[in-house]
């Protein structure tokens, strides 16, 4: 008896806080739901009654929905490039030596961990109006005035590009070193060329990775909050830069709650189509 | 039985101990991060040693972050004074957030002009407000509104919009013949200003940064005290304050309602001192803000930048028409002015 | 049909030498075992015949040296240790894969398939996944996955080692039968004695990086080249010894003790030459303690411990002196126990001298 209810309030103090944590989560995302639905009342207040208001201004003009299909465009094709780039650097990995590839994990671990702001910042420094890239076109004569890198899509999606790669590498390096490297062993004994071990061994088998790191950074580009914010310049604001700024500069919490709402669900539905798709091709792959 | 014993002298111990340091009030003091809060720590310390009352520090990006969270906290506040800027301590104090300022607890009040002080704030210290920009990359002086329309300074414009809850707007209704009553002029001025236009920031930090890193050649309303301690005769930051109208930000703190009477008095003692002339000259001295105690002295390096007080021209922005218009503006500055 | 030699061959991993300079041939058709302990070399062994590591010396093909030709082109057929299979492909097309990368027709791969399939009892199961096979079906799906592409050689690296022991002594025969009706050279690399022995036509004894002797299994055990091999084949009761003489075409010689035995050796054996006497448990006969033989090498002894195994009981006896021989009855057994005084005997034809 005294054992059992001993083990019990283990478990459960084990348990509280990730329920705690989970409660928290669903119990903020059911303020927003409920919030969506309220009249507006200005200037930060809520109204009483029902009222699908706030989802007609959102839904209704396009130009909000913009942000949102503009988002999502946004993080599939920067997505994309990612994982290009992401697959290149963690397949290098698993072929280089030790020392490049603890130098390679250094980098991109110090790049994780830098903050955001900092990273992005970055990214100016290389397209700024005095950045390298400016300066190198302008050495070379290329163009006399500096260019135009910043402030546009163009710069929101490279900042994007640049801080996810670490997020795609990482997982696919994992699934990379998980192959069994008798598989290539037998590949290759089998008549395959490099190329052809790659696409028929190495990459099928690395897509469990693949999968994982795509959802991943497919959400980091959609919810991009700093990158549009800085690199933008107010050009390209994303779609949670509209949530903020009707939830804090207009304090309109329920227009903003509606288009949180619409953006969570329509960010589930895309997911689900991702691990889908992820699942059909995988399959066989798992271990 | 022996533990429980044991457990009631544990407790009776800690209510003594809660009741011995009840004595001490704790207030929570609402206000800006960065460099304010490297101005308020050895201010709040001085406060403490010699009242005995804790301030604590809580920062808000913004005033409207500040409002955000004041709002938030209605059914159980959190902050008892709050420093932010007029049209958030209007918007709180029409939303009833505010306590009503008890002016008997306020000695240092008799020094500061009546047209600081409202029932439920008062004016601390005033900013002013203007252009900002390198001397370095922009050809020619900049003395006034309507420089920032020179084809000069084609691409070389940071603006904002949220900055004091769409000054910059109002700002260009009247310099288009206009006001905050009738902003058509602005938008259309806006329109016009567009192809100086390089981009637009969000915080205060992003438009430092902006400035220093020569994105933006010249912020076209800016707040001197972000970029007070860069100025100085080797600096490449020139500030103009530039004349009709000239754009004066209070600084108004406010006392939250409902945190109870003992640290309602707290929070007046606290708003007291910041009112005292030696509070007065050490807080302006760190911004370049223009003291509300008519006794303290203007800061010396604010000689020069600004003119000398009393100032003529400052415009008084009517807060209940631009908050009320706020949204519906901010939407037609996304669709007109933001985008390319 | 296809032979293999290996001429010098050396393996080294940094300053660790792995293969010294090995030379080895196998005729065509031929089975061998590589036997020796884990870690001895024998996988490298394969891995040198597929090109997948470098190496000094030289592997040649039919006469002809392969040492510049990459893995992918040398063709050769192998079966991991953890059979490799690609777990994101059929059992079909795991078969088909070597075929594929040859760019065989459709149709052909599927006949060939088919005829895998058929000659390893895969039939029905060429849809299924890897993983939902079982250990021996994995491993005959590795096999046919291996001898599909015809390959001229078939390297199979410890493949029966993951199977129990009843499915390991089937799969022994089928791999064995299969072999003949191929006729394929193949290279089976084990660390299990008895499974060399019952399988191979030939048996290459490696111990560190070393080959320590080739021959037929019945060789092997009857003439173990060395102490190590008398040692790691069968079981063997091994004894330091000292050449006395020679008389009637066997050796005489003597023990630490002094006791007096007769073996057969080398022919370069010389009178005060160190070896070691290896005497087999089953060429030892018990006897009454009165026994006398003058034909025999007889002990007096006392029996240690006797294990019963049904058919036969292990015995094994301390003779005077100290040494420890083990020694096998057959048959319902007389019942011995410990402690008891009996006699053992062998025919000098049954001690053999063999070099550390
Ligand atoms: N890639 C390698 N790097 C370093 N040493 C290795 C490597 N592969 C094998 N060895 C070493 O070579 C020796 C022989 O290995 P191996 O041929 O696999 O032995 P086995 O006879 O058990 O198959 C072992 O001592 C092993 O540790
Ligand atoms: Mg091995």
């Amino acid at each position: 008896m005294r054992a059992g209810q001993q083990s019990r309030l283990r478990l459960a103090t084990l348990i509280a806080p990730g329920t705690l944590l989970v409660a928290a989560f669903f119990g903020c995302l059911g303020v927003l739901f409920v919030q969506s639905f309220l009249p507006s009342a200005g200037m930060g207040r809520l109204g009483d009654g029902f009222t699908l208001a706030s989802y007609a201004a959102f839904l209704g003009d396009p130009f909000y929905v913009g942000y949102l299909l503009r988002s999502i465009a946004i993080a599939v094709y920067t997505t994309a490039i990612v994982l290009v780039l992401g697959y290149v650097v963690a397949y290098h990995m698993t072929l280089c030596g030790r020392r490049m590839r603890l130098a390679i994990s250094i980098v991109l671990l110090v790049q994780f961990f830098t903050s955001f702001v900092i990273r992005t910042y970055a990214v100016m420094l290389v397209l700024g109006r005095f950045g390298i890239a400016n300066r190198t076109l302008q050495a070379i004569g290329l163009t006399d005035e500096p260019l135009r890198l910043l402030f546009n899509e163009f710069a929101v999606a490279t900042g994007i590009v640049l801080t996810a790669v670490p997020y795609m590498v990482f997982p696919i390096y994992g699934s990379l070193m998980a192959i069994e490297p008798n598989l290539r062993a037998a590949a290759e004994s089998l008549g395959a060329t490099r190329r052809r071990i790659f696409w028929e061994v190495v990459f099928p088998l690395s897509l469990p990775g693949v999968a994982a790191a795509v959802v991943i950074v497919f959400l980091f580009a959609l919810t991009s909050y700093i990158a549009p914010g800085l690199l933008g310049g107010g050009y390209f604001d994303m779609i949670a830069n509209l949530i903020y700024d009707k939830a804090v500069n207009a304090q309109d919490y329920p227009f903003a709650a509606a288009a949180a709402v619409v953006s969570v669900a329509t960010t589930l539905v895309l997911v689900y189509l991702m691990q889908k798709g992820f699942r059909l091709a995988i399959r066989g792959t798992e271990r | 039985m022996m533990r429980r014993g044991i457990a009631a002298v544990m407790a009776a111990a800690a209510l003594m101990l809660a009741a011995g340091t009840a004595g001490a009030v704790e207030i929570n003091f609402l206000t800006w991060g960065g460099h304010y809060l490297d101005t308020y720590n050895p201010m709040v310390k001085d406060f403490e040693k010699k009242t005995g009352i804790k301030v604590n520090l809580v920062v808000q990006a913004g005033a409207k972050d500040g409002l955000t969270k004041i709002t938030a906290q209605r059914n159980d506040p959190q902050v008892d004074i709050w420093g932010s800027i007029q049209s958030t301590a209007e918007a709180a104090a029409a939303a009833g957030l505010l306590a009503t300022l008890k002016p008997e607890l306020l000695p240092n009040l008799k020094d500061v002009p009546k047209g600081f002080v409202t029932p439920t704030s008062v004016t601390v210290v005033n900013s002013a407000r203007g252009i900002i920009y390198r001397k370095d990359l922009v050809p020619f002086e900049i003395k006034d509104w309507k420089d920032l329309w020179d084809p000069r300074l084609k691409n070389r414009v940071g603006l904002s919009y949220v900055i004091d809850t769409g000054s910059t707007l109002v700002m260009a209704a009247l310099v288009g013949g206009g006001s905050e009553k009738d902003i058509e002029p602005g938008f259309a001025k806006m329109r016009e200003m567009k192809p100086n236009i390089a981009g637009f920031f969000n915080t205060d930090p992003e438009s430092v940064k902006f400035l220093e890193n020569g994105e933006f050649a010249v912020i076209g309303y800016a707040i001197l005290a972000n970029f007070y301690l860069k100025l100085g005769p080797n600096s490449n930051l020139r500030f103009v304050m530039p004349d009709k109208p000239k754009f004066l930000a209070g600084i108004p703190f406010t006392i939250v309602k409902g945190r109870g009477a003992e640290r309602e008095a707290a929070a007046h003692k606290f708003l007291d001192y910041l009112l005292s002339v030696e509070a007065q000259e050490f807080l302006t001295g760190r911004f370049g803000q223009i003291p509300a105690n008519a006794k303290a002295k203007l800061p010396e390096n604010l000689r020069g930048a600004i003119p000398e007080p009393p100032l003529t021209n400052v415009y008084d922005v009517d807060w209940g028409v631009v908050n009320a218009n706020y949204a519906k503006w901010k939407e037609r500055w996304d669709k007109e002015i933001q985008s390319r | 049909m296809h032979g293999i030699e290996f001429r010098d061959v050396a393996v080294r991993y940094g300053s660790n030498t792995v293969l010294h300079g090995l030379s080895l041939a196998i005729a065509p058709s031929e089975f061998l075992a590589l036997l020796g302990p884990s870690g001895c070399g024998k996988t490298t062994m394969l891995r040198v015949l597929a090109g997948f590591v470098p190496y000094a010396g030289s592997v040649l093909l039919d006469g002809r040296p392969i040492d510049a030709v990459p893995t992918h082109r040398r063709g050769i057929g192998i079966v991991f240790q953890d059979y490799a299979l690609f777990p994101h492909r059929t059992v079909a097309e795991n078969i088909a894969f070597g075929l594929r990368m040859r760019g065989g027709a459709a149709a052909a791969i599927g006949r060939r398939v088919e005829e895998m399939l058929e000659l390893l009892r895969l039939g029905g199961l060429g849809a299924r996944y890897p993983g939902q096979l079982s250990g021996g079906q994995q491993q005959r799906v590795a096999l046919a996955r291996a001898i599909a592409i015809d390959p001229p050689v078939l390297l199979l690296d410890e493949p029966l080692s993951s199977l129990d022991k009843k499915l390991r002594e089937e799969m022994q025969i089928e791999l064995r039968q299969l072999q003949k009706r191929v006729g394929i050279t193949t290279v089976f690399v084990t660390h299990d004695q008895e499974e060399a022995l019952a399988m191979a036509d030939r048996i290459a004894v490696m111990n560190g990086g070393r080959i320590q002797q080739i021959g037929t299994p019945r060789e092997i055990y009857a003439r173990p080249a060395n102490r190590f091999v008398a040692d790691f084949i069968g079981r063997s009761s091994l004894h330091p010894v000292r050449v006395a003489g020679d008389a009637d075409g066997t050796w005489r010689c003597t023990r630490e003790d002094g006791t007096a035995l007769r073996a057969v050796g080398p022919a370069s054996a010389s009178p005060g030459a160190a070896f070691f006497l290896s005497v087999r448990p089953e060429s030892i006969a018990l006897a009454a303690p009165d026994h006398v033989d003058p034909a025999l090498n007889v002990l007096d002894a006392v029996v240690e411990d006797v294990v019963f195994q049904g058919g036969v009981s292990h015995v094994r006896v301390r003779a005077a002196g100290g040494a420890l021989f083990a020694c096998e009855e057959r048959g319902p057994g007389a019942g011995r126990g410990p402690g008891e005084r009996v006699r053992i005997a062998w025919t000098p034809e049954d001690g053999i001298l063999v070099p550390e």
